[in-house]
């Protein structure tokens, strides 16, 4: 176990969703412009809400940091722990998150550990959707989408724009819960024998 | 308890023409050597003997172990040791450490991987390189680590993708002797498209062409197909007498 | 490399279009520096978009360095320069990134209705940027896993091109490249602004070139960060200090002008406006004087920051002749002190300004409201505008005297409400 999670990067893991809540005191309020193509301008988009693609950088490389071959034919049930292994940095990254919100020293906090907790989930699915090398394209371009196309003139953002929304809305919490229930089942089913 | 294959078909992802079709065939007692061009489908064949592919259609089974049924999928693993072509060097770790994690891969214990990954390593001749990253080790010596993490837990049924590729005389005459240590009631699969490979240390010879068994054999057998005359290589005469004569 | 197999494998040649949807849909909502046909500005709005084209090129250009990372092909001894085996895996990539800069002008040229070349310096920059970016990013693709280098070649480039802008001071922005603030139709690219953001590609450049570098060593990570932070700290070090907007006066001999006295010189972008203006100074200019207006010996769109005395500063936005008057009436009135950007001593000038205007707009003849009826003190400024023109001559040329006055210097007040 000790070197299996060597070779996950267990360190690393660690130390990026801690580097997250540091981020974010160092960050605070600050909002990069994007193109809002809906509403015909650019939208601030806070930084918070983009660190978490950090978290779930990392997990994709340590899922994929392993010996594939070795691992294809292990005995353990290799898919049950590297999927746990995700949750887990997913929940380190909303704990870290969840104490600078405790201690009252970030009100993007709790939205940042929210968004991690979906783009982690949305990594998960990029590995069976689009392969193991490509799958954190797809929580990259989802944030691009939803800051494109997820914001209408008049309204504050659309249902499904989750990652935009604050860390007051519901339904944004049941999104991201769900993407990353929906990347745990993904990576748990399997199709062929590779794990 | 044998390995076996049962009218196994198997195609690649986005390929229309399998590569196995029907294909059965029963690994036989002993150490046997596939031979065969490349693209003839050996790899594909171990890798499906080894789980790390499941078949379109057939089965494989290790006795009455079946990798598709999941309770019988863990046994399974462990009966069967893999060397796959490729061996992966798993950045950061040292080469001692990389033959532990095969071990813990297949089941066994931290500590017991620890203890099992100097034997091997003993028996591949490499344990003066144990600390060493893997990632600064040469082609061959990378294959020598491959061939500790398969010998690393007590598999039933060995195969061995292309196991002497890259290695110098030096160590192939060394896999030899370890082949020829290794306890003949434990049936060994090595694959090559090297005939040089072939020695008298196999039991069995079986050439692969084009997903279909050409010939099995013993040695005396195989080098009985060569022609007459057939020059100071006999076994390369015979070779090329089965994949393109049959043709 | 085949086109078929570019077509095949290459997510640039897939994705190329969209990305320059994306640009023309982007380039469609910034807002210009000025809504004239001034090239210029058109080019730096369209450009303006490197900020989503070059964090795009830059991870397109990862996925082309990790086949290659993947293919362990770099390491082999190519009988061709790496330059140009990157050249040729970033050839697909770059087609798509200034195929969307280019669409991205072409757009903003088009909406805007005019039929002139974008202009080249901002042009060569935005390519110099994407280049620098795409080579960069297949750096990182060459010498990271693609699993980290995708994602992390396009976060670092997008904070690069985004986060100077979300930031003040302003000028921090200026060396990314990316220039919506360039130009007015009086100013024109400021050259330290194109040296800066030239000195952050060179960096960038630098720091691609140090990660191709064969055999690879981990200190090659820690240089290629060295020579990207030097270009930007140069890049900044450049614009220090800059105004709010990277510009410099635009060149005054291209002014188009009408005899006067006085004269009136316009932007080239205005010169359907000239005969307008140059009719409606024939017919407020004696008025003025006689109503004792020191009148300029020319009235110039030209942008300095010292103006000769002789010279109005005017905008004629456009061929309405209440506008141009109005826009007259602004440039009889002298600049406005330095001492007045300082606190040590009280300015009234600025309050005195809106009486004088709407006291000169009704001397020429335009109903004073035009301009103070969208001002907050409207209905005081028409009510002491009415008191002074009822005023016998002198009196009024007294009062314009007293507030010009205050208008040219720091600590003296204004006679905004006329004597008796």
């Amino acid at each position: 176990m000790t070197l299996w999670l060597r070779v996950r990067r267990a360190r690393t893991c660690v130390a990026v969703a801690l580097a997250l809540a540091a981020s974010l005191l160092l960050t605070g309020d600050l909002a990069l412009p994007i193109p809002s193509l809906r509403v015909g301008s650019t939208l601030a988009l806070p930084f918070a809400f983009l660190l978490p693609l950090a978290v779930a950088t990392v997990v994709a490389y340590a899922l994929g940091a392993g010996d594939p071959r070795a691992e294809a034919v292990a005995c353990r049930p290799m898919r049950l722990l590297d999927t746990a292994y995700a949750l887990a940095v997913a929940a380190l990254a909303l704990g870290a998150c969840g104490l600078l919100w405790a201690a009252d020293v970030s009100d993007t906090a709790p939205a940042a550990g929210r968004n991690a907790l979906g783009y982690v989930g949305l990594t998960l699915l990029g590995r069976r959707l689009v392969g193991p090398h490509a799958a954190p394209i797809l929580p990259v371009g989802f944030v691009l989408l939803t800051a494109m196309f997820g914001v209408r003139p008049g309204v504050e953002r659309d249902w499904w724009a989750w990652p935009l929304a604050g860390a007051s809305d519901p339904v944004a919490w049941l999104f991201a819960g769900a993407f990353l229930l929906l990347g745990a089942a993904a990576a748990l089913a399997g199709t062929g024998a590779d794990r | 308890m044998e390995l076996a294959f049962e009218q196994v078909t198997f195609r690649y992802r986005r390929s229309a023409r399998p590569v196995l079709a029907d294909f059965s065939w029963q690994v036989p007692p002993g150490r046997t050597v596939l031979l065969g061009p490349n693209g003839a489908g050996k790899s594909t064949l171990l890798a499906l003997g080894a789980d790390a592919l499941r078949p379109s259609s057939g089965r494989v089974r290790f006795g009455d172990l079946c990798p598709a049924r999941g309770r019988d999928r863990a046994a399974y693993r462990r009966a069967v040791g893999w060397m796959p072509q490729q061996i992966h060097a798993v950045p950061g770790l040292r080469v001692q450490e990389q033959v532990a994690y095969a071990g813990w891969l297949k089941g066994l214990s931290r500590r017991e991987a620890w203890a099992a990954a100097a034997t091997a390593l003993r028996q591949v001749a490499l344990s003066d390189l144990a600390e060493r990253k893997t990632s600064t080790l040469s082609g061959g010596q990378l294959r020598r680590v491959g061939l500790a993490q398969v010998l690393v837990h007590d598999a039933q049924v060995l195969l061995l993708d292309e196991p002497t590729a890259g290695l110098d005389p030096a160590q192939r005459a060394r896999f030899r002797e370890l082949l020829a240590a290794l306890p003949p009631e434990r049936p060994v699969v090595v694959s090559t498209h090297q005939v040089d490979d072939l020695t008298d240390l196999f039991d069995t010879v079986v050439v692969l062409d084009d997903g279909v068994i050409r010939f099995v054999g013993t040695v005396a057998e195989f080098m009985g197909l060569a022609p007459a005359g057939g020059g100071a290589r006999p076994a390369e005469a015979a070779y090329a007498q089965i994949v393109t004569g049959e043709r | 490399m085949a086109v078929q197999t570019i077509l095949r494998i290459s997510p640039a040649a897939w994705l190329g279009p969209i990305l320059a949807l994306v640009a023309m849909g982007y380039a469609r909502i910034i807002y210009p520096a000025t809504y004239d046909p001034y090239p210029l500005a058109l080019t730096s709005v369209a450009g303006w978009t490197v900020s989503v084209i070059g964090p795009t090129v830059a991870a397109f250009g990862a996925w082309e360095g990790g086949r290659l990372h993947r293919a362990g092909w770099w390491g082999l001894p190519h009988a061709r320069p790496a330059v140009v085996v990157a050249g040729a895996s970033l050839a697909p990539v770059l087609v798509a990134g200034l195929g969307a800069l280019g669409a991205a002008i072409a757009i903003r040229f088009a909406d805007a209705g005019v039929l002139a070349w974008p202009d080249l310096r901002v042009v060569g920059v935005e390519t110099c940027v994407v280049t620098a970016q795409a080579l960069l990013g297949f750096a990182i693709g060459l010498r990271l896993r693609p699993v980290v280098a995708v994602p992390a070649a396009f976060l670092l480039m997008f904070t690069w091109m985004a986060l100077p802008a979300a930031i003040l001071p302003v000028w921090l922005d200026f060396p990314t490249g990316a220039w919506a603030g360039c130009c007015a139709i009086d100013s024109d690219l400021a050259p330290r602004a194109v040296v800066s953001a030239i000195t952050v590609v060179v960096g960038f450049l630098v720091a691609a070139l140090v990660l191709l570098r064969q055999p690879f060593a981990r200190i090659q990570f820690g240089l290629a960060s060295l020579a990207a932070a030097l270009g930007i700290a140069t890049g900044l070090w450049l614009v220090r200090g800059m105004d709010s907007n990277p510009t410099v006066p635009r060149d005054p001999s291209v002014l188009v002008c009408a005899p006067g006295p006085p004269e009136v010189c316009v932007w080239p972008e205005h010169r359907s406006r000239l005969a307008t203006a140059a009719r409606v100074v024939a017919k407020v200019a004696p008025t003025w004087l006689a109503a004792g207006v020191p009148l300029p010996a020319r009235f110039s769109e030209e942008w300095s920051e010292v103006l000769p005395s002789s010279t109005g500063r005017v905008t004629i936005r456009s061929d309405n002749e209440e506008e141009i008057v109005l826009s007259l009436a602004r440039g009889v009135l002298p600049p406005v002190p330095p001492c007045a950007l300082r606190s040590e001593v009280p300015y009234f000038g600025f309050e005195a300004r809106d009486y004088v205007i709407a006291w000169l707009v009704d001397v020429a003849g335009v109903p004073p409201d035009r301009y103070a009826s969208t001002h907050v003190n409207g209905d005081k400024i028409l009510g002491t505008v009415a008191a002074v023109r009822a005023l016998p001559p002198d009196e009024q040329r007294a009062w314009l005297a007293g507030n010009l006055a205050a208008m040219r210097a720091c600590g003296v007040a204004p006679p905004l409400e006329p004597a008796g």
